[in-house]
């Protein structure tokens, strides 16, 4: 009984102290990410002139006449993965993929977030499917070694955010 | 002043206990790295330390250890937040491995065999003499791989350019070889130092 009593108390203690320090920081934790989603559009689309539009619910940036960018997230190993995706004006072919958010094992699964494993999006063709030997086909993604999981869910991630944004752009 | 002076050098958390060493081998590649892990960790540990001592005498003895991880868990995520609202290259810089200060060995290890024993006052020195420590080492081991591997020393250029660059130094590989070195290195200072004061106690005795 006094042993329920001691952790109930503790937890909720816990739980009051950090709910008071979140709300504290909400603002500044929201203002930071925005700004490095945009910072992450402007590395993928150097030069270009970048506009934020919304349709159909959604939110994308334009960038020029050269192409587009949406952000995209889906659950990892161990949490949420989020990532600025860059296609090119036809909506077809990837141009450059930047993680925003990964808390997969370093070295396993935090390996998704190199370039290594993020360029083998450029210049192939969608939708990607995961392999675990070197890359034959036109759509093949080598998955990263001892982190498959992480791997499938980046692929899945693109996929489906691709197809989802596809309708939305077009229309 | 014991309690403050032993984690920094003779019971060094890293060098002595060889605690914590998943932090000091991973985020080793630079120094600003190391500057922001470490004071993570001596922020941590003080304010756990400084829990836990008070509610020794309180908590049920079963559940202790669940008790402990409450209350870390709780500051690692208020220094978590922090450094997010506030440094938020560094957050990202540093990935996964702030909210890992959990799981940190010293930090628990800290709490079992320190504080739960100990009053308020000698836990905050330990803490900070342990944290203190544990900056130190990661310090040194993130300067020898930072200079050695990338040729600079908090971000700015620190050898001349014909200097050649170690690239294994900043891979996993070189964090290894620099800890064994300074594990090493600590142990023959340490030797020498018992050694002469053995040597000093015996004069005395005669």
């Amino acid at each position: 009984m006094r042993i329920s009593f001691f952790l109930f108390g503790l937890c909720f203690i816990s739980g009051l102290i950090l709910s008071f320090v979140w709300e504290k920081s909400a603002g500044k934790i929201t203002a930071n990410e925005k700004k490095a989603r945009i910072a992450a559009v402007e590395t993928i689309f150097p030069g270009e002139d970048i506009r934020a539009l919304s349709a159909g619910g959604e939110q994308y940036w334009k960038a020029g006449g050269t192409g587009y960018a949406f952000e995209a997230s889906i659950m990892g190993f161990q949490d949420e993965i989020a990532a600025v995706v860059g296609v090119d004006k036809n909506l077809n072919k990837i141009r450059g993929i930047i993680i925003l958010k990964c808390l997969e094992t370093p070295g396993l699964g935090g390996e998704v977030t190199k370039d290594r494993f993020l360029k083998q999006f450029r210049g192939k063709n969608p939708p990607f499917s995961v392999v675990k030997t070197p890359p034959r086909g036109k759509s093949d993604i080598q998955a990263v070694t001892g982190a498959t999981i992480s791997s499938r869910a980046v692929v899945k991630m693109i996929n489906e955010r691709l197809i989802k944004m596809r309708a939305v752009i077009k229309r | 002043m014991k309690e403050l002076f032993k984690g920094i050098f003779e019971k060094n958390p890293i060098l002595y206990y060889l605690l914590g060493l998943c932090p000091a081998l991973a985020v080793t590649t630079n120094v600003k790295n190391a500057v922001t892990m470490g004071l993570s960790v001596i922020f941590v540990l003080f304010f756990s330390n400084v829990i836990i001592s008070i509610i020794r005498k309180t908590v049920p003895h079963q559940v202790r250890i669940a008790s402990y991880i409450v209350v870390i868990a709780t500051f690692v995520t208020i220094a978590d937040i922090f450094i997010k609202a506030n440094y938020y290259e560094m957050s990202r810089a540093l990935g996964p491995f702030i909210p890992l200060i959990v799981v940190n060995c010293i930090i628990l290890g800290r709490a079992e065999a320190f504080a739960s024993r100990h009053g308020v006052v000698s836990s905050m020195l330990d803490a900070l003499g342990m944290g203190a420590g544990f900056t130190l080492v990661l310090c040194f081991m993130a300067a020898v791989r930072e200079i050695l591997g990338s040729g600079t020393f908090f971000g700015m250029k620190a050898v001349p350019g014909f200097f050649p660059q170690f690239l294994v130094m900043i891979l996993p590989a070189g964090a290894f070889i620099t800890l064994g070195l300074i594990v090493g290195l600590h142990r023959a200072v340490d030797m020498r130092i018992k050694k002469r004061d053995s040597g000093v106690k015996r004069e005395a005795v005669r």
